[in-house]
């Protein structure tokens, strides 16, 4: 029977304030993803390993990690891509690890609040007029970042993020890109307090990685970038012609 | 941070960046090669006013900085500031389709024309330059 070694980076703040490795070889078999790997040593080998994980579809976003060194959903990664070598595994980088493979993102979880991702109206109409319709066409603006499905893989790519850990970060300012150009929404200056600010877009460098990584191709830099140039043409437009005469 | 959301600070695992970050990923260096390509952008901009500071102070002058920039250094150092701006220059066309989004009534150009109307625009431009420059 084939076999696979699998390392992981494992924490036990119980234990001791360092993190240490674990290496594991299991039975490999081709059709094993990385969490079916990890979900085999949790029930047959070790216990007390910790990860998280859901649906096991690419759907919940819970079992991003760090494989072989680039952050990937774990239920997504195929160990035959590594197969004969060794798969190393380690927690989301650049988030505070509470134990083994499970990170802290309750600073994630703030962020994505901050940025209000719902529909927001100046006034709400009644319920009997119906629907707010929507064109095809007007869909189309922002269908690619409502597909994000909150990983956090994209903060692990983003060394911004990784340096300083106020920067609101790619997913957040793609969800608030998403809401505003939504045809429904009237929620644009709400959110252009937080995604204009220096911790928001500005912060960003455009490394573009977040884009590369994303595993359902939301392209966060896109609409980092993006969001600058409409704050930008907002700006000066707002010296010309105010919003409020619009 | 929420209240309800924060952990006990000591139990968790702070993870720092390494400085040689960039050098991890083939990605990460190529960033750091177009963020240091502005510098030799900058540097060429100020070569350039420092001759138009030395035209306003005399022909002499003048020619003597347009001496110094005929030195084998100074020509090797034109070979590198022209590679690191044309490295700028093409790695910010094809970032261009990304950032721009051209919509014409309710339909989006495909990204491949506005990269084809960068480059366009960056050869007029250049032969613009190159005639204002060059034919006199």
């Amino acid at each position: 029977m084939s076999t696979i070694k699998i390392t992981v980076n494992r924490y036990n703040p119980e234990k001791s304030s360092e993190r240490y490795t674990q290496s594991y070889t299991i039975p490999y078999k081709e059709d094993m993803v990385v969490l079916d790997a990890l979900n085999y040593i949790k029930n047959h080998v070790d216990g007390t390993l910790t990860h998280r994980w859901s649906c096991r579809m690419g759907v919940c976003g819970s079992c991003g990690m760090m494989i072989n060194g680039d952050p990937k959903l774990s239920c997504a990664t195929f160990l035959r891509d590594y197969y004969p070598g060794e798969v190393q595994v380690d927690a989301l980088a650049h988030f505070p690890v509470i134990r083994d493979l499970v990170i802290d993102m309750s600073d994630f979880m703030d962020k994505l609040v901050e940025i209000k991702p719902w529909i927001i109206r100046s006034e709400e109409k009644p319920l009997e007029e119906g629907e707010y319709l929507q064109s095809p066409d007007e869909l189309n603006l922002y269908r690619q970042f409502s597909m994000c499905i909150n990983c956090m893989i994209c903060y692990s790519a983003c060394p911004v993020y990784g340096h300083d850990q106020s920067f609101l970060g790619p997913a957040a300012i793609a969800l608030a890109h998403r809401y505003n150009m939504d045809s429904r929404d009237e929620g644009q200056d709400q959110r252009a307090e937080i995604i204009g600010s220096h911790e928001g877009i500005w912060g960003c460098t455009f490394v573009g990685e977040c884009t590369r990584v994303c595993p359902k191709h939301v392209d966060p830099a896109a609409a980092i970038q993006r969001s600058k140039v409409q704050l930008t043409k907002e700006y000066f437009l707002s010296w010309i012609w105010p919003r409020g005469k619009r | 941070m929420n209240p309800q959301n924060s952990r006990p600070e000591d139990l968790l695992y702070r993870p720092h960046m390494s400085f040689w970050w960039w050098l991890q990923k083939r990605n990460y260096f190529l960033f750091m090669v177009r963020e240091l390509s502005a510098v030799f952008v900058g540097l060429f901009a100020l070569i350039s006013l420092v001759g138009v500071y030395r035209l306003s102070q005399g022909e002499d002058t003048y020619q003597l900085y347009l001496s110094a920039l005929q030195t084998p250094a100074a020509r090797v150092l034109f070979v590198v500031i022209l590679l690191f701006s044309l490295y700028h220059t093409l790695t910010w066309i094809h970032l261009t389709p990304m950032i721009m989004v051209m919509r014409i009534g309710s339909k989006t150009v495909p990204p491949i024309l506005v990269l084809i109307a960068s480059y366009l625009a960056w050869m007029v431009i250049s032969l613009i330059l190159f005639y204002l420059l060059m034919v006199d």
